[in-house]
């Protein structure tokens, strides 16, 4: 048999003891009841709760020895924390006659439902907040490549990036959107014939088809005219020749990097009265 | 004339422009119900389309200007 020496309770005597453990001589002792989900054995009908046959715990062991037997349960059923915590009401280690395992195992099943239900609305909490971070960052810095098919692609859409980058006229331009949270979408997929580019007022977005340019250069330029028009749209004004007067000099500027002279104007706005003659000045 | 009710991003390139283009429906705005107002160049094509009644339910500006130039 195991003691343990200065323990602040007196521990059982051998011959006290009725569980058969201690003693030396084999004894039939009745089925052990079945550990809950929690891991401890419930409260018998009659008698007191006695010691399991095996502790793996053997710290668990060494208390069921002194006579602790509900203490020991806490600790086999892995419930560490929880009988440390034990110990401070009652000055030490509670003895079975303090410790009432059944309203244990209530508070316990409540306490960990507790905390499972928290963690799930932290976790809803913290997936909603992420999403947000998601929708916030996704708005604030939004160029997006569509059906890149192969490396040819990738090598113009850095192109594209690289001379977004370089040029101050289409960088502007791109932090125009970026501050208005317009989407740039540069699609390389199939493009409509004849199409380069399209202004969404409402979706807030503007997309170049790349596939219907012969350079970067190109499509930036395509890009630069769109921005002017989703800018103005942006900005509240209806469509109009002077929308697409300012939109073609927008171009006249990313292309000569100067403005237009007075006869160059003068060239586009006859171009737009021509070609956009419905549309009031 | 078939009057469909669309928003911005239902007018794609492959059926509603097409038909918009061919005059076949009549486009109205989904969320005022608003007849849209086509915008044509002048060789027909159509550049511009938004919301008659309030064009921020709907505008969409199509630019054509290279395949003209070349």
């Amino acid at each position: 048999m195991t003691t343990v020496q200065g323990s602040r309770r007196s521990p059982p005597t051998p011959a006290a003891c009725t569980s058969g453990h201690h003693g030396q001589s084999p004894r039939v002792r009745p089925a052990e009841p079945e550990p809950s989900a929690l891991g401890l054995r419930p409260d018998p009908a009659e008698g007191p709760l006695p010691p399991r046959d095996h502790y793996e715990n053997l710290i668990a062991q060494n208390y069921a020895d002194q006579g602790y037997v509900k203490f020991a349960e806490l600790l086999e059923a892995g419930h560490v924390c929880a009988a440390c915590h034990l110990t401070r009401p009652t000055n030490g280690v509670p003895t079975d006659q303090q410790l009432d395992l059944e309203r244990y195992a209530t508070v316990a099943s409540l306490a960990r439902a507790l905390r499972v239900t928290t963690e799930i609305l932290a976790t809803g909490y913290m997936s909603a907040v992420s999403a947000m971070e998601v929708r916030i960052a996704s708005q604030s810095f939004r160029v997006t490549a569509r059906n890149l098919s192969d490396g040819l692609d990738e090598i113009t859409l850095r192109r594209i990036g690289e001379e977004i980058a370089r040029d101050p006229v289409a960088s502007r331009a791109y932090r125009q959107m970026q501050d208005q949270g317009t989407e740039v979408v540069f699609e390389f997929g199939r493009p409509p014939p004849g199409l380069d580019g399209e202004a969404l007022r409402f979706e807030n977005r503007i997309i170049v088809y790349v596939q219907n340019h012969r350079s970067a250069m190109e499509a930036v330029r395509t890009m630069v005219h769109e921005t002017s028009h989703i800018h103005r749209m942006y900005r509240g004004n209806i469509v109009n020749q002077l929308d697409e007067v300012r939109a073609f000099s927008r171009e006249f500027v990313y292309e000569r990097g100067r403005r237009p002279a007075l006869q160059e104007r003068e060239a586009i706005w006859a171009r737009v009265r021509r070609d956009y003659a419905d549309l009031g000045e | 004339m078939e009057v469909v009710y669309l928003t911005e991003a239902e007018i794609d390139h492959e059926v509603m422009l097409p038909r918009i283009q061919a005059g076949e429906i009549k486009p109205h705005c989904a969320r005022c119900k608003a007849e849209l107002k086509i915008h044509r160049m002048r060789d027909g094509r159509i550049h511009a389309i938004e919301c008659s009644k309030n064009p921020n339910h709907l505008g969409i500006r199509y630019n054509y200007k290279s395949s003209s130039e070349s």
